[in-house]
């Protein structure tokens, strides 16, 4: 008899193989592994996401990981069959998402996890991020992720290097460094997700009918450890630069037992409130997305702003999750969860994004998300609840004339 | 899931640009309302007609058989002025410029149908009630085709799409062939000097299209000289036409004339090279990744079907492409040969 996850996998069209739950930084090497049917796929999406990242650079070579991604990234290009590759490094994990013919879906399987793919011309790969580094890494952007990472983790933390390195620690970085990082990649936790149409993932282990995932139970993981965050102190840090716009990072603590798709749906939520349609006077650009930090999460905004409205963007910035508060009229916040749904349902429709998806929920937790009846099951206190449980910001303000006020609260 | 409307248009010349303005108007009366939902929309006109497309949960079938009604329903008469003066600017921005004026020479020499855009001509005598009497002559449920990707009870869809397109059972009158008023093109003070060749002949759907399309640009960036160009495909109503226009300074303009009358047998001659692997190659890449999220298969396979009436037809060809060979591309170019409309701008 088949054990209950197993089961429960096979109902949704899944296979999962080698389960460890939860995982966390620190654990032996687990491996997860997925096979998700699609039946509406003509194409196939394969993630390997690791749970290693810049932040293990060695000192001295930052920028390490970076490199290995990239020059994996042209290697996979190279497979027959490959249409398209892209190459993700956080501090903390670092994946591949491959997108092939049915026919390739195979070779890449094998070819993701496989050392000898990138040898043949690592040299030159390393050669390219050099070059392009003199392009990219003494940019606005790129200072303000730095600037932004030490504010958050510490200015000694190795979570605070810069993700492609420097100059000299690029330069440093030869092929038997990047083939050491490679193998110590291979021995860290990692997922291995793929998506496709039945005749090409339904061959592994159980996961042989494609079933409406929309039914299924949710996985049980037992958590008895009081709820963390990375802090729980406010903080401001404002950089004077001589450039045309002013930047700001703000991150807000996210405790650790808060529900994934809670924290999803008030990121969404202040993606809504942030990028309005028409937009709102003096800003640029501005996201919000969850970052992972050495002791949890944060969910982070970003903004990039005109000077003259830089103050007030900023403290709008600082008070978003408090003015998401309940009483929320009923009939607006109907339409903001269907629209969340339909948010969800319609990036998990496209094979790339679903495979990412899975491979970070995996990678993170363990486990992963029916998203369907995760999105129906919030309510209106949910998002609030989340708002509210935010811990103080700490918030980064880079450009012309920032103030250096004291933070609030 | 996913839900896509075509609607075939047969616009008279008089009418040319009139589906264009039905369609921009569905646009932007349905982004607010897919908003609300979160719904992704998309509003097309193709060679062929129209295509309406809605995708969002399938418990939001309700909502997005709305947005259908909503994307289809009569564009409103007094924003018509508004979107005809948008495409007339836009057909005035094209000629005057010099790659403007030789793109738009070469479409109208080589079209076998009004262009979907129009010309300054039709789109000048495009009244309100034209566009409406367009509208409600197309808009007809018998001549509709819906997609549906996903799962939803027949009984609920037809409920739900039943009050689709026009339904005064008054069907206006096709109007007649009458000659259009052309203006001139501007004159233009130009500095250098502007080319272009059409050739027609190819067939809507066969991978040669775009395989001697990529062949055809790899060419020109091989070709001597110093000059800039391009390669176009475009639907001229009776199926694809392949075109390449080019601009040089008059002292290096012989150089730009040869490479472009050379072409042809140029991309011919790279068939039989490793570009035709790699042009199949991006080909294959471009149509695979086409597929990716609910829009883009229902938009994909839908267009397929619209051409060749199979719903196989999305197989069928990826399957031409996979059977592709240099040969076919050399018969192609030879078809083409003798078919090249040319316009120059001095």
């Amino acid at each position: 008899m088949r054990p209950p996850v197993a089961r429960w996998l096979g109902r949704l069209g899944l296979a999962l193989a080698s389960v460890s739950m939860p995982v966390a930084p620190g654990l032996s090497a687990q491996e997860y592994r997925a096979d998700v049917v699609d039946s509406a796929a003509v194409v196939v999406a394969t993630t390997l996401a690791v749970h290693s990242g810049s932040a293990d650079d060695p000192q001295g070579f930052e920028g390490l990981t970076h490199v290995v991604a990239e020059a994996h990234r042209v290697a996979l290009e190279r497979v027959p069959g490959v249409l398209s590759v892209e190459a993700t490094v956080t501090r903390w994990s670092v994946g591949w998402t491959v997108v092939s013919t049915p026919a390739a879906a195979a070779r890449v399987l094998r070819d993701l996890e496989s050392a000898d793919v990138m040898v043949g011309g690592l040299a030159e790969t390393i050669d390219d991020a050099r070059e392009r580094f003199r392009f990219t890494a003494a940019t606005p952007a790129a200072e303000v992720d730095l600037e932004a990472a030490r504010l958050f983790t510490g200015f000694l933390s190795a979570w605070a290097r810069p993700i492609r390195g420097t100059a000299q620690s690029v330069a440093a970085i030869g092929t038997s460094t990047a083939r050491t990082r490679w193998a110590s990649l291979l021995t860290a936790p990692r997922a291995l997700v793929r998506v496709g149409p039945p005749d090409v993932v339904a061959g592994t282990a159980e996961g042989r009918a494609a079933t409406d995932p929309g039914r299924a139970d949710r996985p049980q993981v037992a958590t008895s450890a009081p709820p963390t965050m990375p802090w729980t102190t406010p903080d401001r840090m404002a950089i004077t630069r001589e450039v045309t716009n002013v930047w700001i990072v703000a991150a807000f603590p996210i405790p650790s037992d808060l529900d994934r798709t809670s924290v999803d749906h008030l990121v969404h939520r202040i993606d809504e409130i942030l990028n309005p349609t028409p937009p709102e006077p003096g800003i640029i650009g501005a996201g919000v997305e969850v970052t992972r930090l050495p002791d949890g999460d944060a969910l982070v905004i970003r903004a990039t702003v005109l000077p003259s409205s830089a103050a007030r963007w900023e403290e709008r910035i600082r008070t978003i999750p408090s003015g998401i508060s309940p009483p929320f009229d009923p009939e607006f916040f109907r339409w903001e969860r269907r629209r969340f749904r339909a948010h969800l349902l319609l990036r998990d429709a496209v094979p790339g994004q679903r495979s990412r998806r899975i491979a970070h929920d995996l990678l993170a937790t363990g486990s992963f998300r029916t998203l369907s009846e995760e999105a129906w099951s919030l309510e209106p206190d949910d998002l609030s609840d989340a708002a509210g449980r935010l811990g103080p910001p700490r918030i980064l303000v880079l450009g012309a004339a920032v103030g250096g006020e004291e933070p609030a609260g | 899931m996913g839900l896509r409307l075509f609607v075939p248009l047969d616009e008279a010349a008089v009418e040319a640009g009139g589906g264009w303005i039905i369609a921009r108007l569905a646009e932007r009366r349905i982004a607010e309302a897919a908003r609300r939902l979160g719904a992704e929309v998309s509003v097309r006109r193709t060679p062929d007609g129209i295509a309406y497309s809605v995708a969002g949960p399938r418990t939001d079938f309700d909502y997005l058989a709305y947005l259908l009604r909503l994307a289809s329903s009569a564009p409103e008469a007094p924003f018509i002025e508004d979107a005809r003066l948008e495409l007339a600017g836009a057909l005035d921005g094209l000629r005057e410029t010099g790659p403007g004026q030789v793109e738009l020479d070469l479409r109208m020499r080589t079209a076998s149908a009004p262009s979907t855009t129009g010309t300054p001509g039709s789109v000048a005598g495009l009244s309100a009630g034209r566009v409406l009497d367009l509208w409600s002559r197309t808009h007809r449920p018998e001549r509709m085709t819906l997609l549906v990707a996903g799962r939803v009870e027949t009984p609920l869809l037809l409920a739900s799409l039943a009050q689709l397109g026009a339904t005064d059972p008054t069907i206006p009158d096709r109007p007649g062939v009458v000659g259009l008023p052309e203006s001139a093109p501007p004159s233009l003070s130009l500095i250098r000097r502007f080319t272009g060749r059409a050739w027609s002949g190819l067939e809507a759907g066969d991978p040669v299209v775009p395989v001697l399309a990529r062949l055809a640009a790899r060419a020109l960036r091989d070709a001597p000289g110093d000059f800039e160009a391009r390669v176009l495909v475009w639907d001229a109503g009776s199926g694809p036409v392949l075109a390449a226009t080019g601009v040089a300074f008059p002292d290096r303009f012989a150089a730009l004339d040869a490479a472009l009358d050379g072409l042809l047998i140029a991309a011919g001659d790279l068939a039989r090279t490793d570009a035709f692997d790699q042009a199949v190659g991006e080909v294959r890449r471009e149509w695979l990744l086409e597929f990716g999220g609910t829009v883009g298969r229902i938009e994909t396979v839908g267009a397929d079907i619209d051409r060749a009436a199979r719903p196989d037809a999305a197989r069928t060809r990826l399957d031409a492409l996979d059977a592709l060979t240099p040969d076919r591309v050399a018969a192609a170019v030879e078809r083409l040969f003798g078919t090249a409309a040319r316009v120059t701008v001095r």
